[in-house]
């Protein structure tokens, strides 16, 4: 009696555990996948309204960016590789001591791992951001390298015997992708090609199975609903971003039967409409991190928690905020708070005009250019009146009041201050976004007035003339 | 070897051809004579110690099989026997080589080849392509449809379908070697699979055409 009573408190036990060990990778899958998402999974939206989808792309949009942003120079982190599909038999282990397994979809693959494949047999992995590789059979390949380097990409594959299929994307970051074989070493701008190393011809090139590769990656993606696409929303502008252009790129087009196209228009309306679409670009796709596996999602979340706790810290001066090196630079020159003053003094002449009462009006041809360059890198479409006005309001306060004369750093922090928050408001949160809305202004200010260490050009001395006699001269001399 | 000389000699000075056949033939005679003597067999042909079966019966269907061929000099007969199985069942059941044997046998693999075989003996180019015939159907030249598969023509196949380099039947190859020759049958398969889907593709369309 006491024994069945012990045997059925332990099975019952047991049963606990396995179900803790099946849900709760389940539910951490769930969680680290949607996080990004879960406002938009609790608002309840029609599904198949233009404006849910749009959501739904924008959510998407701002989790592939995270995983592609370029990290702090000199910092450097390795990337794993994910199996996205096995066919036949196919091992892999982490290093050269460690133990053969069987590779599993899904299964994360660190630096240093060693593939091989048995007879009539593939194995596809996603490594790294940025590119795909189908191992063919028979085949033995390694992963020596999967580094991300600041906003470079730097993956080797090393290809002993067989053949490996590879097509590298490119996700905004600087590639340098190699392929190594027994006999030489090739690189990989941004494009597919097959490799194959056999005792009879060594090394050769041949196309890569793009469709095969297409395919396999559509499916993965697909396996793993989470955001809900349609073919319209993708295609508009306004989301252009190269992580979800990879992804696109990966899709076989979209089906040219009629017929399916005329069950996806009469399903318009209804909440499966986008699901039962077998356009896989119109399918539903989820991406989930960096399309890593929940190791990596983790670990990427972690790192921009604590960027952003770095971010919470308010910065102690305007100068050292990145981007803005170069005027804090120009202070360390002789008469180093005067020449910033000086800057400041011609930004501010320079953006005044015609519309002030100025003896050498400026051409406003720094806002031209700061708003030439944020459309160039950051397809801004807005405009930046309103940073203007504000810095010619507090250029006309600080004539008037006269009370900090000449200009000095002061002026110029405060300048730099309003740029600042321009930029902060315009691309809020997104830290790549704000620092290189900062170069675009300094990059302004320097192209302008052709700012070096020597000096400005005629039209900087030109606007200083402004000042009061004498004061400009004091540093020209 | 005085004899030898002398007919060398007289070889040279003779102009007629019955002359020159005869004095040929003495010294072919006492060459063959001379090597049997000393032990050399001029048709034998490279041994390993044990084939890679006989030295890890575990590796039967395992990666470490064509992890241990690919450090092979020279690929035996039981091992490429093994392979070639492999490639075209998925699965070799045969317990020991002479099943292996029989195996390739029924298969018609061994058509032109001396029997029986050497389990270590280093396989010859000339079996291993008439296997690769038989697996992916190849049916060849005139020569070689009148006279079916022979390890000569079959070679010459080989080679002009850019299976094989230019080798002779009777060379051996090394176990990297044999196992581009494994990829290059395995690419050959799956070529042939894809005509076949496209038969079908195009011989559905027609039946589709039809019917409209």
């Amino acid at each position: 009696m006491n024994n069945s009573r012990t045997s059925h408190l332990t099975l019952h036990i047991l049963g606990c555990l396995a179900c803790t060990m099946m849900v709760v990778p389940l539910m951490a899958q769930e969680s680290g996948v949607a996080s990004s998402d879960e406002k938009a999974s609790t608002t309840q939206v029609p599904m198949s309204t233009f404006e849910f989808v749009q959501q739904k792309l924008d959510d998407l949009e701002t989790t592939a960016l995270k995983a592609v942003k370029p990290l702090p120079e000199g910092e450097s982190r390795n990337l794993i590789a994910i199996v996205m599909q096995r066919s036949g038999k196919a091992q892999w282990r982490a290093n050269e001591n460690g133990t053969w397994q069987s590779a599993q979809v899904d299964d994360s693959l660190p630096t240093g791992a060693m593939i091989r494949t048995g007879l009539k047999s593939s194995l596809t992995l996603r490594v790294g951001l940025n590119s795909s590789i189908l191992i063919d059979s028979n085949a033995r390949v390694s992963l020596p390298q999967i580094i991300q380097d600041g906003d470079l990409l730097q993956t080797a594959v090393k290809v002993e015997r067989g053949r490996a299929d590879v097509k590298v994307n490119h996700v905004g970051l600087t590639n340098d992708f190699s392929v190594v074989t027994p006999t030489g070493a090739l690189a990989v701008k941004g494009t597919g090609f097959a490799c194959r190393h056999d005792a009879f011809n060594g090394t050769s090139i041949v196309g890569a199975k793009t469709n095969t590769m297409n395919a396999i990656e559509v499916h993965y993606y697909a396996s793993k609903l989470a955001y809900y696409l349609s073919g319209g929303a993708i295609s508009n502008n306004k989301n252009e971003n190269p992580t979800l252009a990879a992804l696109i790129e990966a899709a076989p087009p979209p089906s040219a039967n009629k017929a399916e196209q005329q069950d996806a228009a009469d399903q318009e309306g209804s909440a499966g409409g986008a699901v039962t679409n077998t356009d896989p670009i119109s399918q539903t796709v989820r991406v989930d991190l960096a399309i890593q596996s929940q190791a990596q999602a983790e670990a990427i979340i972690e790192e921009l928690e604590e960027e952003y706790d770095e971010i919470a810290v308010p910065p102690t001066d305007v100068l050292l905020l990145p981007g803005f090196e170069f005027f804090n630079d120009i202070g360390n020159l002789e008469y180093g708070s005067l020449i910033q003053g000086a800057v400041a003094a011609a930004i501010y002449f320079d953006m005044v005009g015609q519309n002030g009462n100025l003896q050498h009006p400026g051409l406003q041809l720094i806002q031209g250019e700061f708003h030439s360059l944020l459309m160039q890198r950051l397809n801004y479409n807005g405009n930046t009146t309103a940073m203007v006005n504000e810095i010619i309001a507090y250029g006309n306060n600080e004539e008037q009041q006269e009370n900090d004369y000449p200009p000095n750093v002061t002026h110029l922090r405060a300048i730099l201050t309003i740029v600042d928050t321009f930029c902060r408001n315009t691309y809020a949160g997104d830290q790549v976004k704000i620092q290189i809305c900062r170069e675009c202004f300094t990059d302004a200010v320097v192209n302008s007035l052709s700012l070096t260490d020597q000096g400005g050009n005629s039209y900087f001395e030109y606007l200083l003339e402004n000042l009061e006699d004498g004061w400009y001269e004091e540093i020209d001399q | 070897m005085h004899l030898m000389i002398t007919g060398i000699l007289s070889m040279e000075q003779s102009a007629m051809p019955s002359d020159r056949c005869s004095i040929m033939f003495v010294v072919a005679v006492l060459l063959s004579s001379l090597l049997l003597n000393t032990g050399c067999d001029l048709f034998q042909r490279t041994r390993v110690d044990e084939s890679i079966l006989e030295t890890h019966p575990g590796f039967m269907d395992d990666f470490d099989f064509w992890d241990a061929l690919a450090d092979q000099p020279v690929v035996s007969n039981d091992d490429a026997l093994h392979s070639l199985i492999l490639i075209q069942d998925g699965t070799d059941a045969s317990f020991n080589f002479q099943a292996r044997m029989a195996l390739a046998a029924q298969k018609g693999w061994l058509i032109g080849t001396p029997t029986p075989l050497q389990a270590n003996e280093s396989a010859t180019v000339g079996l291993l392509s008439v296997a690769a015939c038989e697996i992916l159907g190849i049916k060849g030249g005139l020569t070689m449809r009148l006279m079916g598969p022979s390890p000569r023509y079959c070679t010459r196949e080989l080679s002009s379908m850019g299976m094989l380099p230019g080798l002779t039947p009777n060379e051996a190859l090394t176990g990297l070697e044999f196992i581009a020759f494994v990829g290059n049958i395995e690419q050959r398969m799956q070529l042939q699979e894809a005509w076949i889907d496209l038969e079908e593709i195009k011989a559905g369309k027609n039946v589709q055409g039809d019917d409209q």
